[in-house]
């Protein structure tokens, strides 16, 4: 019975360092997460720019001053298409011409009324076949700055409805991936 | 003895798998935790190496010059993980304190002078353009900042040392599509001053 004891002890001895061990292992591991994201980041970034069709994204930040997500949309099309609207998960975002000789880069509004925020609007925005489009979107103005809830780059679900000129059927074109949108600290032209 | 024999069996599979992860562990606190300087260097090390966007730094070295004191380098191994070439028009270490410019070059100073050193431009707080460095996509290629507030026997910040550097680095970039980008590192650069 003695040395039944002794080993009972024994075991409760060896569980308890093994899972002290295992704890400091786990807080070392502490970094695991940040390398997931990283992973997770690099992955939504390849779909939008390599495999997003008709639209994919090239570039996608939002600035912390202006409080605005800039992207650069990349037709793949072979023929022009018009955007009627675009959605960050869910919500509709106002859309400007990107002007890089203007201090905060807004330029001309492609929809009908200057926020889309509280109503649907109509935007229309034309891209050529196989062209590039730099645009400034706008719909984070009243919200609390995403970026400083997140390590350098939030994700949104973009989608984006357009037409074929001439043509009176929308077509949209879905997240299958999040957009990752990177923050960036400054916009200075 | 069928019980002692099986509560032995136990006993040392289980002795077997805590040396096992004691093992594993105390590898890991020596390459983790050799000092807690070596902790925010390997910490800063991981972001700009891998989580940076979209350039990153992956590889960082300081150089104290004893014949030029007031003069450190900090050597930085750029690479652009975007799809896009990116041009890289400038970069701030802070605190910057009364320095607003220092210079770039392409290439290490081996003994602290900058003859013979081709330079790339100026950079700093005052000179957010003075740089046009291109970097391809997935091309890596190394910068020489000389500097003040990093590696050098002044006072020109409260944390510049001639052993170790430990800097908030921001950099400044053009896209094809953006112009005047910038993005500040959620980790300062560091590391220690190689004497030279």
């Amino acid at each position: 019975m003695g040395k039944l004891a002794q080993a009972s002890v024994d075991y409760i001895i060896i569980v308890g360092l093994l899972l002290t061990v295992a704890l400091i292992v786990i807080a070392l591991f502490g970094l695991m997460p940040d390398f997931a994201n990283n992973i997770r980041v690099s992955q939504e970034k390849d779909f939008w720019q390599i495999q997003a069709k008709p639209f994919s994204v090239q570039n996608s930040f939002y600035d912390n001053e202006t409080q605005r997500v800039y992207l650069a949309l990349e037709s793949r099309a072979d023929s022009p298409l018009i955007i009627k609207s675009m959605n960050f998960n869910g919500e509709q975002l106002a859309i400007f011409s990107y002007n890089s000789t203007l201090t905060d880069g807004v330029g001309s509004n492609f929809c009908t009324i200057q926020t889309c925020k509280f109503s649907p609007c109509d935007c229309t925005l034309s891209i050529g076949a196989y062209s590039n489009r730099t645009i400034v979107t706008e719909y984070f103005g009243e919200e609390s700055d995403l970026c400083a809830q997140s390590a350098g780059s939030f994700s949104t679900n973009l989608s984006i409805t357009f037409k074929v000129p001439g043509s009176n059927a929308n077509l949209t074109q879905t997240s299958v991936y999040p957009l990752p949108v990177f923050c960036r600290n400054s916009f200075n032209n | 003895m069928e019980l002692k024999g099986q509560l032995s069996a136990e006993f040392l599979i289980i002795l077997g798998v805590v040396l096992l992860v004691a093992l594993v562990a105390v590898s890991l606190s020596i390459f983790f935790t050799q000092s807690s300087q070596d902790i925010s260097q390997t910490e800063s090390s991981a972001y700009w190496s891998t989580q940076a966007q979209p350039v990153r730094i992956v590889d960082m070295e300081g150089y104290y010059y004893a014949s030029t004191p007031s003069s450190g380098e900090i050597s930085l191994l750029l690479e652009n993980i975007d799809s896009k070439p990116i041009t890289i028009k400038s970069f701030v270490l802070e605190p910057y304190g009364s320095e607003t410019t220092f210079n770039v070059y392409s290439n290490h100073s081996s003994a602290g002078s900058t003859t013979g050193l081709t330079l790339y431009g100026t950079a700093g707080a005052s000179a957010l353009t003075g740089l046009s460095i291109t970097l391809a996509p997935s091309e890596r290629k190394s910068v020489y900042l000389r500097t003040a507030v990093a590696c050098s026997d002044t006072t020109t910040t409260v944390r510049t040392s001639t052993s170790k550097y430990y800097n908030d680095f921001t950099i400044y970039y053009d896209t094809p599509y953006f112009s005047g980008l910038s993005f500040k590192g959620l980790r300062p650069i560091s590391g220690r001053c190689n004497p030279n």
